[in-house]
């Protein structure tokens, strides 16, 4: 049994105008747009973590709203774009403190993808930005670890590619394909429209708080939707199977 | 490394000795059974609970300070809550018309505990209005302090002799001070703040890193670092009501706990309560086997304060 996330003209302030949408289960959605287009509320509002000013999100057949946050906290994982680091704390210790009960070790797969293991002993303040990124995915995916397992989980990731160099990127990407496809609900944003066209089942475009299309990346990555939600222009082409988008016409400057 | 239970029941161990070492002081005296009776009942037990529940209460309280705010020099004499407290106690001290006298019992307590909220809230709201900029909650305390030092200078001048000498003990601090009665006020709330904030220790693990990642692992961070503020600040108040302000305890005991036991509240919180109890028993039981009644306690704790939390920074992980 697996869980669909719904929003049902759901608004927050002025960072989104009601939207409403569908993210099915076992399935892996990117959302795409410029700055401040409202990607990080969509996901806050979807995590439980903002509380729209209107409407509602579900979770299956259930209200989101009715969903204690105990309850969430044991299938629905989170990653916000900041990080904090007040303290030296070692980060075989960082992650025990958020870890399932039921999984307090790093697991074999995250292992594969993130390469985190060698950083355990030292302390999070001591790691690169891109290290400090892979601990924070793996620290917010051990948290939901068992429910992943089972096909249960939730994954909203804020900007997870943020900081990871190429093969971290691509280890990542697949990793997401990888939980959506034991039914997983994954949801997260991204500033590389490339790698969205080729690694999404579906993509969200969204521009001042608003959906501009939804869809499966071949049919909504078009040059006229690009250009509605990036104010650029996009080539896009396709060779051997593989979505190429480059920007087509760059910004000169005086 | 020993366990949990091992660290805790060591610890446990440790005030159990020093508590018996105090008593011996005066029951292995050859004083006459029922003055030795009296004794230990009327100066040494006060001394005891004072002790005990004052240095628990006053690092696990800036523990806990240190979490909430993310910030590991918080601690309530630096940032302020302390001298909030001794101000209120001071104000009272030296101004409380005579009629009010026979009600002190319960408005010091009250008073310091007005005093230590007060400071708390304003630290608290200016902390989360600069999330990033952690020195200027220090700078804050200080300011806050020094503002309370400089009211208390002024009435200084203005009081008579007798006012001068009650007021004395609350700028030094004193594990003498406290009698039966103010103890029973505030004994139990210093207890209650212990639990409460040790309790909190698994959900203040999850404001490590940020609030987010709080509400995301299952608790509301608005509402723990509320609660958690609230039963330090009222502890803190109760432990200046019968102690005085007592300097640097908890900078340096939750500091020197995490070197060597880590981060995990669930430990830190209880043994920083079990170090500070034992720190101050151990203060005690001195100044009963050398005599010298009048030991003022923060001349202690920052004489040996200052150099071990100098000698924790340089191994330590403010680098």
């Amino acid at each position: 049994m697996s869980q669909t996330l719904g929003v049902y003209s759901a608004s927050l302030s002025e960072r989104i105008t009601p939207i409403t949408g569908a993210f099915a289960a076992g399935s892996c959605t990117h959302l795409l747009g410029a700055n401040g287009a409202g990607k990080s509320s969509l996901l806050e509002i979807l995590a439980g973590i903002s509380t729209p000013d209107s409407g509602r999100c579900s979770i299956g057949n259930e209200d989101l709203a009715r969903l204690s946050l105990t309850q969430l906290a044991g299938f629905r994982s989170y990653l916000g774009q900041h990080s904090y680091a007040a303290f030296a704390i070692p980060v075989s210790d960082y992650l025990r403190f958020y870890a399932a009960p039921a999984q307090p070790t790093v697991p074999d797969l995250l292992e594969q993808t993130l390469e985190v293991r060698h950083l355990l002993s030292r302390p999070i303040t001591a790691l690169s930005g891109g290290e400090r990124q892979r601990v924070e995915l793996t620290r917010s995916l051990l948290q939901v670890w068992p429910a992943i397992c089972d096909g249960q989980g939730i994954i909203l990731l804020d900007e997870p590619l943020q900081g990871l160099d190429v093969k971290h990127q691509f280890g990542f990407l697949a990793l997401s394909r990888k939980l959506s496809g034991w039914g997983n609900t994954v949801v997260l944003s991204c500033h590389d429209i490339g790698l969205s066209a080729n690694h999404a089942d579906c993509v969200w475009l969204l521009k001042q708080g608003q959906l501009v299309c939804q869809g499966a990346p071949r049919e909504v990555l078009t040059e006229a939707n690009l250009y509605a939600t990036f104010d650029c222009h996009f080539a896009v082409t396709e060779q051997r199977n593989f979505l190429q988008i480059h920007v087509c016409d760059p910004i000169v400057l005086p | 490394m020993p366990g949990r239970g091992g660290v805790l029941g060591g610890l446990g161990l440790g005030c159990a000795g020093m508590v018996a070492l105090i008593a011996a002081s005066t029951l292995a005296s050859d004083l006459a059974h029922d003055l030795k009776w009296h004794i230990f009942t009327s100066l040494q037990l006060p001394l005891i609970l004072t002790a005990a529940l004052t240095g628990a209460v006053l690092t696990v309280s800036a523990a806990t300070l240190q979490v909430v705010l993310r910030n590991p020099l918080a601690d309530p004499g630096i940032i302020g809550v302390t001298s909030g407290a001794s101000l209120v106690a001071a104000v009272l001290i030296l101004t409380a018309p005579v009629v009010m006298a026979e009600h002190f019992y319960y408005l010091l307590p009250l008073g310091c505990f007005v005093g230590a909220m007060a400071s708390t809230w304003f630290i608290y709201r200016l902390a989360r209005k600069l999330q990033q900029a952690t020195v200027a909650v220090i700078l804050a305390g200080i300011a806050i302090a020094t503002l309370s030092g400089a009211v208390i200078a002024w009435l200084y001048l203005f009081s008579d002799a007798q006012s001068l000498r009650n007021l004395t003990f609350w700028l030094m601090g004193s594990l003498y001070q406290a009698d039966g009665t103010i103890l029973v006020v505030a004994g139990p709330i210093m207890l209650v703040s212990c639990v409460v904030q040790i309790r909190a220790a698994k959900a203040l693990n999850w404001l490590y890193a940020g609030d987010h990642a709080a509400i995301a692992a299952g608790v509301s961070p608005q509402k723990i670092i509320q609660r958690s503020l609230l039963a330090a600040s009222v502890g803190v108040g109760a432990a200046v009501s019968v102690a005085g302000s007592i300097a640097f305890l908890g900078l340096l005991v939750p500091h020197l706990l995490r070197l060597a036991l880590g981060f995990d509240n669930r430990l830190i919180l209880p043994a920083s309560a079990l170090c500070g109890a034992l720190f101050l028993l151990t203060v005690g039981a001195a100044t009963e086997w050398l005599g010298v009644i009048t030991l003022p306690v923060s001349m202690i704790t920052a004489t040996l304060g200052g150099p071990l939390l100098l000698w924790a920074i340089y191994r330590g992980q403010w680098r």
